[in-house]
């Protein structure tokens, strides 16, 4: 039977392509990348293209079926011999049982090259993967919380700067060794 | 557990590295398992007990920075209770060779910790400075010992350095103590001066040896020989001093564990 059209498809495409668009702009994506991480544990990442879009049936009703390229983290773990040991799509460290070769567990939330570089500072040693502690050196040239340090007050006599710095110091040993004799 | 001490100034030409060499080997001339540190790129204690740089293989930088243990770089000093680990100029880099690891001025603490048991005590030499070594260091040990010279600049500088322990200790090591303050190079006017201040210091010599390391040419010179001014010349004031020193040191570290 010879097709009769009785209206434009470019209406048509349009008038689907404008309920995909509204659809899409209504998403709630924060549902959607907690299923995705849920499910399939996949973290997506900023960038989400739309690709395609379609009307569907699905079981007895009508669907939209929505295409969309993300972008996914994927973190590879491999041992200093190039062996496969584990992998996650999720940001996060899973183990797989598939990985034979693995004799030490990464520490959770370390990442594969940081792991790497650790391993590779060690040389068999165990020194270094004990100092995981954050952060928070004492910078000499850092402010200070606590008093100044004593100081030459070139208005005073010697005998009298000495002794006041002197007196200082006597008070800034005592806090110190103090508080671990209580 | 070895007592970890670290002999620590930020002023240069206090007598550090004399007062770290000639401490440990009375230390082990008591028979006390001794471990000499040299933290000090310088590697002028590594010098002063005999080691020739040059030919060693291995050094302190090798174990921080993980490509050798602790072991491979321990060599024997030149009495049979001293141990050394020396230290080249390449310890300088190591900074820059942890800058990636996260509280890296752990890395000599954790190094020695693990091997603190096979000794009654550790000594450290760092270097005149508050940078990344001689946090390092003082992070590293459980007590400081501070070499100084009775003269302002000493005293300022002093100051300047327990800011930064205080500092330490809040951060790092809540549990880090000054043994206490020792007097270094000091002719026999100086130990007179001291000894009449003592009345004005209010408390300030409660934290300090009353042992006075004297001016003593035989320590001026150790520099120039390889060996403890104990091997060269036991008879010798500097000698007899540290000999005291250390007898006062253990003393005191037996009294306040």
């Amino acid at each position: 039977m010879a097709k009769l059209k009785i209206t434009d498809s470019e209406v048509i495409k349009s008038g689907e392509r404008e309920l995909l668009d509204i659809i899409i702009g209504d998403l709630d994506w924060e549902a959607i990348e907690k299923i995705v991480k849920e499910k399939h544990q996949l973290r997506i990442q900023d960038d989400v293209e739309f690709k395609q879009g379609d009307i569907v049936v699905h079981g007895n009703t009508v669907a939209y079926k929505l295409d969309f390229d993300v972008k996914v983290t994927l973190t590879v773990l491999l041992d200093r011999d190039g062996n496969y040991l584990s992998f996650s799509t999720s940001g996060d460290f899973t183990s797989d049982a598939t990985g034979a070769d693995l004799e030490e567990e990464p520490e959770p939330g370390m990442e594969a090259s940081e792991t790497d570089e650790v391993n590779a500072a060690q040389g068999d040693e165990t020194i270094l993967e004990e100092i995981s502690q954050p952060e928070d050196s004492p910078d000499p040239e850092e402010k200070q919380d606590s008093a100044p340090p004593p100081s030459y007050d070139p208005e005073k006599s010697p005998d009298e700067n000495m002794s006041g710095m002197a007196s200082q110091i006597a008070e800034m040993l005592s806090e110190i060794n103090a508080e671990n004799e209580e | 557990m070895g007592k970890i001490i670290n002999v620590s100034s930020q002023k240069g030409g206090t007598g550090k590295t004399t007062t770290a060499v000639n401490l440990a080997a009375s230390l082990a001339l008591f028979e006390q398992r001794t471990l000499l540190v040299d933290c000090d790129p310088l590697g002028n204690a590594t010098t002063n007990l005999g080691i020739d740089k040059n030919r060693l293989s291995l050094d302190l930088y090798d174990a921080l920075v993980g490509e050798a243990g602790f072991h491979d770089i321990v060599v024997s000093g030149q009495l049979e209770f001293l141990d050394v680990i020396p230290s080249r100029f390449r310890l300088q880099q190591v900074e820059k060779k942890l800058t990636q690891l996260p509280n890296k001025d752990n890395v000599l603490r954790v190094l020695l910790e693990q091997n603190a048991d096979s000794y009654d005590y550790i000594i450290l030499d760092s270097p005149a400075s508050l940078g990344f070594l001689t946090t390092c260091a003082i992070i590293a040990a459980d007590w400081l010992v501070i070499p100084l010279q009775f003269q302002v600049y000493g005293i300022e500088g002093l100051g300047q350095l327990l800011t930064v322990i205080r500092e330490i200790r809040k951060k790092k090591r809540p549990d880090l103590r000054v043994a206490g303050v020792l007097f270094t190079m000091q002719d026999n006017a100086d130990i007179e001066i001291i000894h009449q201040h003592n009345n004005k210091l209010r408390g300030f010599n409660t934290h300090v040896f009353s042992t006075i390391i004297p001016w003593d040419k035989t320590l001026r010179d150790a520099s120039n020989y390889p060996k403890p001014l104990a091997l060269r010349d036991i008879a010798s004031r500097g000698a007899q001093a540290h000999l005291d020193f250390a007898k006062e040191l253990i003393a005191l570290l037996k009294q306040r564990r």
